[in-house]
């Protein structure tokens, strides 16, 4: 079923609109939570969560594009799940390599960003996923918004595995270039 | 910033980016319920996938062993610590190859083997670009397909400046042949994939030291002293900058190769290149050698600074902004850059034809049509 009509349905048969959400993008949902929380247990919860949030949401909400919306919903909701797990849980997930990759270009800085250093960085961020090609972004989104393992993302492009690292290493590079002279110091 | 923090917000991207991933994604298909039998199956297979993954680990352990060795550049002829394009190449006397772009670099390979031995930085361009290539093979393919991505990421190859000279040094005719079809098949291959349009210079030097002390003296490459020889090989000394040429990087030398018809071997069009009949009908050909080379340097010179304004011109979804020659009703040249999306066109470097040899020398001004940009003023030199 065509997105839109998933959420016109929610406006006069939620129950079945919830079910085709879930007909639909269950397995997105579960795939992202997977990647970041590693374990079946934890992504069914964030998933029936995410699901919960949906339907406190809409309506009101009308969101423009479904797919964006849930998997933002997942993502937040297995981030802060990650969060309150205890450490060794963590260390086994992809998320934690991803972190210390992502380590490269953050100096450190405990102090959470204000809200308006934020926006300016989601906006620098988005300037810099506009100027990768397609395939530079689908690796970079791939491995930090998805946190797919970076085996899975050389085999998705077909290019090997020291390829696809080099290039996440040199995204990195690039990222931290471009903030830095958009005046962000992460 | 803590990397937690970061990760939250890149959960705010733009959700076209979020749109995009998703639909390329296979996970997009509907959700599938799950059955005993399937909770069996994958149970084994979770078993399966973890025997792949030591199998896996134990073959990249091995690549690793077997990869070629980055070597410090302790070991080359720099020529002095603030060189940025420096170097001859290592002296061992063994057949290598040289890549040089802008970053040069030397691609020892084993005789016997065939395979990569080490990869040496001839410049710090290529000592950086060095560093980040994890260099996990030593198949030439794979090497060459490894540095070819990371000089594209790095801008070094772009659709407006394509240009790859590979320079055998020392060994016989037989191996020099041999290492060339080598690193060309590589990079064509490299290229097609990424699909990119090479133009790949070829040539042999039997005895590099030939080279030696033009390159040492002008701080370039034994490859980049030999491409100029080639361009200059019926010009005296005293009829030509050395300087000027020698300060060329190895596209602009392409270029200029192809403008005045240079003999070098070639393999794939020069971006920025000029066809034939427009060459004919702009005169060089029956210039002077040393007007020619002159104008070839011009254009050239001039392509450069076009790209730099628009750097558009290197993206993608703008390819189509193509860097050509035109020539107006008045019968000048210019170096033209199009939109065809607003009809909007940039003119720099303009210059009449006339009959005689003196005519022809350029006649710089700035010149346009169409829709018009005010900052191509601030970048014009003349």
């Amino acid at each position: 079923m065509e997105d839109q009509f998933i959420v016109e349905l929610f406006f006069s048969e939620p129950d079945s609109a919830l079910e085709e959400l879930r007909t639909k993008y269950e397995n997105y949902c579960h795939t992202i939570a997977f990647n970041i929380l590693g374990n079946n247990e934890d992504c069914d919860e964030c998933v029936n969560d995410m699901l919960l949030r949906v339907w406190n949401s809409i309506p009101p909400n009308r969101p423009e594009n479904l797919a964006a919306y849930v998997a933002k919903i997942t993502r937040n909701l297995a981030l802060d799940m990650l969060r309150k797990n205890n450490a060794e849980r963590r260390g086994g997930g992809e998320s934690q390599i991803a972190f210390e990759e992502l380590g490269d270009i953050l100096h450190g800085n405990n102090e959470l960003a204000q809200m308006e250093d934020s926006k300016e960085i989601q906006e620098a961020l988005n300037r810099f996923l506009d100027s990768l090609s397609k395939t530079e972004r689908g690796v970079f989104m791939r491995r930090y918004w998805m946190v797919e393992p970076v085996a899975v993302i050389a085999s998705t492009y077909g290019m090997s595995l020291s390829k696809a690292s080099s290039m996440l290493h040199r995204l990195r590079q690039r990222l931290k270039k471009q903030l830095e002279k958009d005046g962000i110091n992460l | 910033m803590k990397t937690e923090d970061f990760m939250d917000l890149l959960n705010e991207v733009d959700d076209k980016f979020i749109q995009e991933l998703y639909e390329e994604t296979e996970f997009s298909k509907p959700a599938k319920k799950t059955s005993r039998t399937s909770i069996v199956w994958t149970r084994w297979a979770g078993i399966a996938a973890a025997f792949a993954l030591i199998i896996l680990g134990s073959v990249l352990l091995m690549k690793y062993k077997s990869a070629p060795t980055v070597i410090v550049p302790d070991s080359t002829q720099h020529l002095n610590d603030s060189m940025d394009s420096s170097v001859v190449y290592t002296d061992d006397g063994s057949p290598a190859v040289i890549l040089d772009i802008n970053p040069s670099i030397e691609i020892k390979i084993d005789e016997e083997t065939e395979q990569v031995s080490q990869l040496i930085p001839l410049n710090k361009d290529a000592e950086e670009l060095l560093t980040n290539v994890l260099m996990t093979t030593n198949n030439v393919s794979d090497c060459v397909d490894l540095l070819l991505t990371e000089l594209s990421g790095e801008s070094y190859i772009t659709p407006t400046s394509n240009s790859i000279l590979v320079t055998v040094v020392n060994g016989n005719e037989q191996q020099a042949q041999h290492l060339s079809d080598l690193m060309i098949n590589g990079l064509q291959k490299s290229a097609k994939e990424e699909q990119m349009s090479l133009s790949i210079v070829t040539q042999y030097l039997p005895d590099p030291e030939q080279y030696g002390e033009l390159a040492m003296q002008n701080e370039i490459s034994v490859g980049k002293a030999a491409l100029i020889s080639s361009i200059t090989e019926n010009l005296n000394a005293t009829d030509y900058d050395y300087t000027r040429l020698a300060d060329m990087n190895i596209q602009a030398l392409n270029q200029v190769a192809d403008y005045v018809s240079a003999s070098i071997n070639r393999i794939g069009n020069v971006a920025g290149d000029i066809n034939e009949q427009q060459l004919d009908v702009i005169g060089i050909a029956s210039m002077e050698i040393e007007a020619a080379l002159q104008l070839a340097q011009d254009i050239s010179e001039t392509y450069a600074q076009l790209v730099d304004a628009n750097p558009s011109a290197n993206d993608p979804v703008n390819y189509n902004r193509r860097i050509t020659m035109e020539q107006n009703a008045n019968s000048e040249w210019s170096l033209v850059i199009r939109d065809p999306s607003s009809g909007q066109s940039q003119a720099v470097f303009s210059f009449s034809g006339g009959s005689s040899s003196a005519d022809r020398v350029p006649n710089i001004f700035e010149h346009a049509w169409h829709g018009f940009f005010d900052f191509w003023s601030s970048f014009l030199p003349f």
